[in-house]
């Protein structure tokens, strides 16, 4: 096991892993405008573990700030929302992340399902 | 049936077509090469504008002044304001919208250069190479209506445009100019047309799939779900870099005097901007005709090579030589009296291309080309790989 995690292919398959969990974590904040707060479910689910205080304070110290580049890049290019509606600019960032995440998963699938595609030529025996 | 010599345009196209495709197999198989599956590409983006399209279509409205006054929504510039600013995800459902149909005008290019250089659009496949032409027309026009529907300056514009440009045509114009605006003037009907020729066309597209699909024996109609995923990837990713918003409401009292050019549809306009309306019917016309006429224009002058010929006395009538024939140029009919099999493979050599699909198929040696016998592409190959070691 060990062994097969530290060849090559173990190594690629973790850090895809990684890069969706990452993404897929990056997503739901997304949505929630980049505001620094935490979904509520993350906090249940903490509060339940007995953990709450260091994760929360941990993802929270990365917050301030963490999404203002792309607000305002998005603001440059003229999206705005009704201030009263429940639209955000989050929307975007969660497509962004969205399409990431997509690119990561395919690039993966293409790279894991290489051996299976390859085909054997067969010359055909004529009766 | 005729075959492409060396010295042809298309042999250094089909050429270079192969080369790119062999330089993608070098880092990712051919069983996720995107230009194996160059017809199915835009045919997935398709059922993302028909997705997409339904969430929009719930809360658009095809009003220019207030025929249904809901929810402070008073026409259709406003609807669409909505949808984008305050309908949770709207603004990027109507970028994907968007950026789908631009996605498919390239894909639809990238499929019909394929099929132009690797010279499978002629002969039996003139239906295909047609059918595909119509189909991009009704393309283009759809995505045009769907600028209309914003109902902005551009919008309005692009209306009166398209209006006077129909006009113009001798006979048919001012008739086909009514049914555009239903009615002599813009009114709310008018939008009620676009959003009915928009959808509307939008679902002919799927008849005039199965013509283009009408010669083929194995059309691949969805790429695998690695290639699907790249492929909704970059258009979410366009909605970020590029996200969309709508101009100035329309308003009938002014003349908005330009717009910006969306390339891969409004290009007929920018065209129409910098000609008379006649010379750019005469443009359109004469470059739709010549596009079509390509499988005719374009066939070399070499001598015809020869069909398949199947010989009757070794056929068993498997029908595998069928089943694999891309062209359904085999036809198998009753075996003639005292056969031991019940079948026999029949050539129709009007669909034949030549291509030597059946002479692989075959496990009897019962059909051949005559001018590229079995044994000699057999040690062709046997060559090629014994020098690729």
């Amino acid at each position: 096991m060990i062994k097969y995690i530290l060849s090559p292919k173990g190594i690629i398959l973790l850090a895809f892993a990684g890069a969706v969990v990452a993404v897929s974590v990056l997503m739901a904040w997304s949505e929630l405008g980049f505001a620094g707060t935490l979904p509520d479910w993350l906090t249940d689910l903490t509060t339940r573990l007995g953990l709450h205080g260091m994760i929360a304070g941990f993802f929270n110290s990365l917050t301030p700030g963490l999404g203002n580049d792309l607000v305002e890049y998005l603001k440059g290019k003229g999206v705005s929302v009704n201030p009263k509606s429940t639209a955000s600019l989050g929307d975007y960032g969660y497509i962004l992340f969205m399409g990431v995440a997509l690119t990561l998963a395919g690039i993966g699938i293409m790279i894991i399902g290489r051996e299976d595609a390859e085909e054997k030529t067969v010359l055909p025996v004529k009766k | 049936m005729q075959k492409i010599v060396d010295n042809h345009p298309l042999k250094t196209f089909n050429g270079l077509t192969l080369a790119i495709e062999n330089a993608i197999n070098a880092f990712m198989t051919s069983k996720y090469n995107p230009f194996y599956y160059h017809g199915a590409l835009p045919q997935y983006y398709l059922w993302v504008l028909y997705l997409s399209g339904l969430l929009l279509f719930a809360y658009y409205i095809p009003t220019i002044d207030n025929a249904y006054n809901s929810r402070n929504l008073t026409n259709a510039w406003t609807s669409v304001d909505y949808i984008t600013k305050s309908l949770p995800f709207g603004g990027v459902i109507r970028g994907i919208h968007r950026y789908a149909g631009d996605a498919m005008v390239i894909t639809i290019l990238l499929h019909a250069l394929r099929v132009w250089f690797t010279d499978r659009y002629r002969q039996y496949r003139w239906l295909q190479w047609v059918s595909g032409i119509v189909l991009a027309i009704f393309v283009l026009f759809i995505g045009q209506t769907g600028f209309y529907l914003v109902w902005d300056d551009r919008s309005l514009l692009l209306t009166r445009m398209t209006a006077g440009a129909f006009e113009a045509l001798p006979v048919i114009g001012p008739g086909l100019k009514t049914w555009f605006l239903n009615g002599d003037q813009v009114t709310n009907l008018t939008l009620s047309n676009f959003l009915f020729i928009h959808i509307g066309l939008s679902f002919f597209l799927l008849f005039g799939l199965w013509v283009h699909y009408l010669r083929m024996t194995r059309p691949v109609l969805t790429p695998p779900p690695a290639v699907n995923y790249i492929l909704t990837a970059f258009v979410l990713i366009c909605v970020f870099i590029w996200p969309l918003s709508s101009g100035n409401m329309a308003d009938l009292n002014q003349q908005p005097t330009s717009f910006d050019v969306d390339w891969f549809f409004l290009w007929p306009y920018a065209m129409l901007s910098q000609m008379p309306v006649g010379v750019y019917w005469a443009v359109m016309l004469i470059g739709t005709g010549l596009i079509t006429a390509i499988p005719w224009l374009m066939i070399p002058k070499q001598s015809a090579i020869e069909t398949a010929e199947v010989v009757l006395n070794k056929c068993t009538g498997c029908s595998l030589c069928f089943k694999d024939c891309p062209y359904q140029a085999i036809e198998m009919v009753p075996a003639p009296a005292g056969s031991r099999f019940k079948l026999l493979a029949t050539v129709k050599d009007f669909r034949c291309s030549g291509c030597g699909v059946c002479v692989g198929a075959c496990a009897f040696d019962a059909i051949d080309l005559p001018d590229l016998p079995d044994a000699e592409v057999t040690s062709k190959i046997k060559a090629l790989l014994e020098a690729r070691g």
